[in-house]
């Protein structure tokens, strides 16, 4: 029964837009301009905290589905650190749901340290075309020529 | 005194390119063509704008391009218009930027949204897992959903071109969509051919970008199955070279028909194409999928019957002349054997949707901002 921080905490949900597909999340926050990504383990984290899932059931929850899952060592408690940081969470009252069952939009193998890819400069592949600017290698790989 | 005019800036910024011209492109220019006389000179102000500042007019534009006539114009300064109009995708959207213009300055916002296939079928447009740059790891998938969710949220108005979109993106189940207005889009020219009649012989011919989601591939082998039978027929691929076809490529240029009848021809200017639809009987549309597939209307408008693909998104067309295959190869050859006995029923002028009533559409919704 741990809480992994002190305070239940919910999704930012008017400072930013959040959407999964496939296992995997886009974030963006419209305050920083920011873009995140989180797959896996991070997104189902976010899931649980979309979800208003009390903090001490995610260990049952996530030991249930990542055969591995141990709280210490889980980096949990360090991934909701940058979440809080990046404004995408905020401390809140109570987390007021007991259960919840995680999407099946991907195939979960053993657990993996919930990681915040955090993009704050696109500015490189901004001018890059996608739908054009390709080379057979695909999309959106910039052409040599 | 007047009311001071709106100004309205049309997103230029996959047009500054300037390389290539597919249907995307031609769909935007002729929208501008058709808003420049459809909205009131003496209440809107249309100009040409980018997100992107590095991003400036080629000289070398393509000819087609040219004929653009907002493009024609000096860009100007996005955060001085009253209404912006993405077209295309625009992954260099200055987010904080435009919800600040938004609050401050009540912009508002329409965008297009042609379709989500980089999202549904990502293995369509992406064989690298990652971009991988300096310090990017981000997928072609993940690039394109951030594109879609930020213009989710910063639109006032977000214009889908067929229902098979709007459905597409219901089925992604996401917490946020919208209110979406769904547009068609129509044919560029709705004026019939006159046939040549010096042209003999069964001709057909497919127009489109090749890449593995059009279908050349079954089409290809749909043809080879009539020409081990004995039928004399040639088929036509117009379109430039994609991605991911390679091996495709490799069978067309060393196919035994190359140049007697089978033809792959690029580049060319818009008076071939519409010889060789004039030398057409039938026209083709085999994607797997589409946002809409403009090469129906375009090929119905000129008074060729078209075999598509029995998909979501050609069903929502009903017009004489257009008829559907389901499954591979085998059951494609035995319709365009079905199909090449039917005779062309008459299409009176108006009846195939044009892009002007898709602009007159659009006009309507700026006229509402």
């Amino acid at each position: 029964m741990t809480s992994f921080i002190s305070s239940p905490v919910e999704l930012n949900t008017s400072g930013i837009s959040c959407e999964r597909l496939d296992g995997e999340m886009v974030i963006i926050s419209f305050e920083t301009g920011k873009y995140f990504n989180s797959n896996g383990a991070a997104a189902d984290l976010l899931f649980l905290i979309e979800n208003s899932i009390d903090q001490s059931l995610w260990s049952q929850i996530l030991g249930s589905a990542f055969s591995d899952f141990k709280e210490d060592g889980s980096g949990i408690s360090e991934f909701l650190g940058l979440l809080l940081e990046e404004k995408i969470i905020l401390e809140c009252s109570e987390a007021s749901k007991s259960s919840v069952e995680l999407p099946t939009d991907y195939q979960r193998s053993t657990w993996q340290t919930p990681a915040l890819l955090v993009f704050d400069d696109l500015a490189d592949l901004l001018l890059i075309d996608p739908i054009h600017d390709t080379s057979l290698e695909g999309w959106p790989t910039v052409k040599n020529d | 005194m007047g009311q001071r005019k709106k100004i309205v800036g049309l997103d230029v910024t996959s047009l500054l390119h300037g390389r290539q011209v597919t249907g995307i492109e031609r769909v935007i220019v002729e929208t501008h063509k058709y808003l420049t006389n459809l909205l009131d000179a003496d209440e809107y102000e249309l100009v040409p704008v980018s997100t992107i500042a590095e991003l400036t007019k080629k000289s070398n534009m393509h000819p087609y391009l040219a004929t653009d006539p907002i493009l024609a114009k000096p860009l100007a300064n996005f955060k001085e218009c009253d209404i912006l109009f993405f077209t295309n995708i625009n992954i260099g959207l200055p987010m904080k930027e435009l919800i600040a213009l938004k609050r401050d300055k009540n912009l508002k916002i329409i965008s297009l949204i042609h379709d989500i296939l980089p999202l549904k079928h990502p293995e369509w447009f992406a064989t690298p897992e990652k971009l991988t740059g300096e310090s990017i790891t981000l997928s072609g998938k993940n690039f394109y959903q951030i594109y879609i969710q930020a213009t989710f949220a910063m639109s006032d108005k977000t214009i889908l071109i067929s229902e098979h979109v709007k459905n597409e993106i219901i089925s992604l189940g996401w917490k946020f969509l919208p209110e979406f207005n769904v547009i068609p889009l129509g044919s560029f020219d709705s004026k019939p051919l006159t046939k040549n009649r010096e042209k003999v012989g069964l001709n057909t011919v497919y127009v489109s970008t090749v890449t593995i989601r059009k279908g050349h591939d079954q089409l290809i082998e749909a043809f080879e199955i009539l020409w081990s039978k004995g039928v004399d027929i040639t088929l036509t691929l117009v379109g430039g070279k994609g991605w991911l076809v390679s091996d495709l490529l490799e069978k067309i240029n060393n196919h035994p028909e190359n140049g007697k009848r089978l033809f792959w021809k690029q580049r060319l200017l818009d008076s071939e194409v519409e010889q060789i639809y004039a030398d057409s009987d039938i026209a083709f549309a085999t994607s797997y999928d589409e946002g809409f597939g403009l090469v129906a209307e375009e090929a119905l408008s000129k008074g060729l019957k078209v075999i598509a693909r029995d998909i979501p998104v050609f069903r929502e067309r009903s017009y004489p002349n257009l008829y559907f295959f389901d499954g591979g190869a085998d059951s494609l050859s035995e319709k365009i054997m079905e199909i090449v006995e039917k005779p062309t029923e008459p299409i009176d002028p108006g009846t195939i949707r044009t892009m002007q009533a898709f602009a007159a559409e659009v006009a309507e919704i700026i006229s509402l901002l």
